[in-house]
């Protein structure tokens, strides 16, 4: 199963060391914040998932190609 | 010629009504870039020194930055500077929309307002001609009627900035609105303007600006535009805007409730971002050249009311909803509609309505003292104190002061929840286990804000949860670990510099921070539109040297100025969070202090917080250094 992992401005304003974009390769279906852990990224820093675009919760299973998207935390108005 | 900069500030003294414009000097454009760089310097060097903030001495600037009002990705940004009537030093505030463009466009960079106008005034700048006239029956009108009506007697093609009642009748946490909802909302500067008789400025421009490479900056801002919208997180960032991060900091802890007594509020889901978008939002609302358009215009139906509003923003949403205890989107879209038209910020109203219900639920305020009975979670109660605070009626004219002084008059250990820093009320974060956000906090120039360095997620990714608490809480951690305290100065400083850069350069932040915009596009954009090289480093730099400059304003005007300004509310090193991630958590008074020795220490600064004569020598701050010397 290929992954892409995709991260926003603000994580990587975190997480300077990760690049903007990252293929993951899975061999079995993972909750999406086993494979932040995986990517090195504590998923308590994500603030909003999407997968293929749509909103997911950390807990949800990725079983298929697919392209996750995390955006971190960003500060108010 | 200087390229990108309008060349020229206006200065309008109110009391005898004369007009001048001079042109602006090089080398404040090259040593403070502009906007809030101008903002600092022009006030160090033309405030009387000493004057009250309600004193027609005192001077309210507006300034453009170099890149305001060009085609690059969200160029709208307007900054505003005074002497503070809530802390007593330096005061700025910031806001977007389309002010500065048009500031621009009719010849000026800075606008520098000194005086006291004999009537209720407002200023109408239409390129070269400038006109003082009567404020009319707009005098007394709420902010949001002010501009409609402005723009209806004026032509929608003047960008107005204006004050509510809250303003001129002196609320110290007056804003300055713009926009329909745009506001320069902190430190007090609506109340300052409001001090000056001055009830709205109305400014259109026809002119164009001097470009160094006219060709190669559209087409780089073009790009920039295009760029922006194909970053990461742009899709899931904006349709929810900054009201996007409210699950978060609940998830982690970190969210304002009941007048902070806890950092976590259980009906957060009813007023997150999806909340805001699935009942409040009609369309989103963006300014001047923005390819994200955080703001979210909608309408609020409540019990009492209903309203049109734009927000509520996250700030708003923490305020009114967390602190106050709102758990109805539309009840907190209300509270901020009220808030709007009074000409109140937002987040100092929610601070002040927040501390002053604890006060009565614990017996400090009487129902005779306020009138009637105030309860959290009661939009009523927070509609009657706003209106009460505005027009300075009953108990409003003791909340109009502020958290600070009204705590000093109750006593009895009011004090100690009285959540604030320097006099401004403390915005959306709760910091018992987030060292490097209360450090920011302590030390932010203007007070308790969160936009001069937001250092949240690196508080959050150095408390490492265990795994076993990530498996049980299925992602998040149910319990957050204590967050470490010591080495974050570093990490503070360089965000202190970076995000005010932003307010210099006169554009928003908020494609860097939140979606990653590299900054290789601003030193380019700034040198197609200048003509001058300067590095990412060097604009860094600058900042920091205004940084110092802000200080340096507080040391000279406040008297007993230092250490113990720094220092957050006694709830915070007393009172362990009682329930939430963070529950047990709190930052001891030793842990405070070990957070304000490293800080001051890196900065260059002596143990009581003053910028020592020779860190400003270094910064070229000479003239700063030896007004210091002198009083000290």
């Amino acid at each position: 199963m290929n992954l892409t992992l995709t991260l926003s401005g603000g994580l990587r304003a975190v997480l300077s060391d990760l690049p903007e974009r990252m293929e993951l390769d899975l061999d079995r279906p993972a909750m999406v914040w086993e494979i932040l852990l995986r990517a090195g990224i504590n998923p308590g820093l994500a603030m909003m998932v999407f997968l293929d675009g749509r909103r997911a919760d950390l807990d949800q299973v990725v079983e298929y190609d697919c392209e996750l998207t995390v955006v971190g935390p960003a500060a108010g108005g | 010629m200087l390229f990108g900069y309008a060349g020229k500030i206006l200065r309008i003294d109110l009391t005898s009504g004369n007009v001048r414009k001079d042109p602006l000097p090089p080398e404040l454009a090259e040593r403070f870039l502009g906007g809030r760089g101008f903002v600092a310097r022009l006030l160090w060097e033309e405030l009387p020194s000493g004057v009250d903030p309600f004193a027609p001495d005192n001077i309210l600037i507006i300034a453009a930055g170099p890149l305001s009002g060009h085609l690059l990705p969200a160029s709208g940004k307007t900054h505003f500077g005074t002497k503070s009537p809530a802390t007593g030093g330096y005061a700025d505030s910031n806001m977007g929309g389309h002010f500065s463009p048009a500031l621009k466009y009719a010849g000026y960079d800075v606008l520098i307002l000194t005086g006291r106008a004999a009537q209720p005034s407002l200023v109408k700048i239409d390129d070269n001609e400038v006109e003082i006239r009567p404020a009319g029956d707009c005098w007394g009108a709420g902010a949001l009627d002010t501009e409609e009506r402005l723009k209806k007697d004026l032509g929608e093609d003047f960008q107005i900035i204006t004050i509510g009642p809250a303003g001129e009748r002196l609320v110290r946490f007056a804003c300055i609105s713009h926009d329909f909802g745009r506001q320069a909302g902190r430190t007090g500067a609506g109340a300052v303007m409001g001090s000056k008789n001055l009830k709205a400025v109305a400014v259109r421009g026809s002119g164009s600006l001097p470009v160094y490479d006219l060709a190669g900056a559209y087409q780089k801002g073009r790009e920039a535009y295009q760029k922006v919208k194909a970053k990461p997180g742009f899709a899931g960032w904006t349709p929810e805007g900054t009201a996007g991060i409210t699950d978060w900091v609940n998830e982690v802890g970190v969210f304002p409730t009941r007048n902070f007594q806890t950092s976590f509020f259980e009906d957060y889901k009813k007023i997150n971002g999806r909340a805001v978008v699935e009942k409040l939002k009609i369309t989103d609302k963006g300014c001047f050249c923005c390819p994200t358009p955080c703001g979210k215009y909608g309408r609020a139906e409540t019990a009492l009311g209903s309203a049109f509003v734009e927000g509520p923003e996250y700030e708003s949403i923490a305020l009114l909803g967390g602190s106050c205890f709102l758990n109805s989107i539309h009840e907190v879209g209300f509270a901020n509609h009220v808030c709007d038209q009074l000409g109140l910020d937002t987040i100092s109203s929610g601070a002040v309505a927040g501390w002053a219900i604890e006060c009565f639920e614990k017996g400090l305020l009487s129902k005779e003292q306020v009138g009637r009975e105030i309860r959290f979670g009661d939009l009523d109660s927070l509609v009657y104190l706003f209106n009460r605070i505005a027009f300075r009626e009953g108990i409003g004219d003791l909340l109009a002061e502020g958290v600070k002084r009204a705590s000093r008059k109750i006593g009895r250990g009011s004090e100690d929840f009285a959540i604030h820093v320097k006099g401004l009320e403390w915005s959306g974060y709760e910091c018992r286990n987030a060292p490097g956000m209360m450090l920011a906090y302590m030390t932010a120039d203007v007070g308790a804000h969160h936009n001069r360095a937001w250092v949240l997620g690196h508080d959050v990714a150095g408390s490492a949860a265990s795994v076993h608490d990530l498996i049980s809480g299925g992602g998040r951690a149910e319990k957050m670990p204590k967050s470490p305290v010591s080495g974050k100065s570093e990490k503070v400083m360089e965000l202190q510099h970076i995000r005010p850069l932003f307010d210099c350069l006169g554009i928003c932040r908020l494609q860097y921070m939140e979606l990653g915009f590299e900054v290789e596009n601003y030193e380019e954009l700034f040198f197609l539109i200048t003509g001058q090289r300067l590095s990412w480093e060097q604009m860094l730099k600058i900042s920091e040297r205004v940084w110092h400059l802000t200080r340096s304003f507080s040391v000279r005007e406040i008297p007993d100025f230092g250490r113990k300004y720094d220092y957050p509310p006694a709830r915070f090193h007393q009172e362990p969070v009682p329930t939430g991630p963070n529950k047990g958590h709190l930052l001891t008074q030793e842990e405070l202090e070990l957070l304000l020795d490293e800080y001051y220490q890196a900065r260059g600064w002596d143990k009581n917080g003053i910028p020592t004569s020779q860190t400003l020598e270094k910064q070229g701050l000479e003239d700063v250094a030896q007004t210091l010397a002198k009083k000290s």
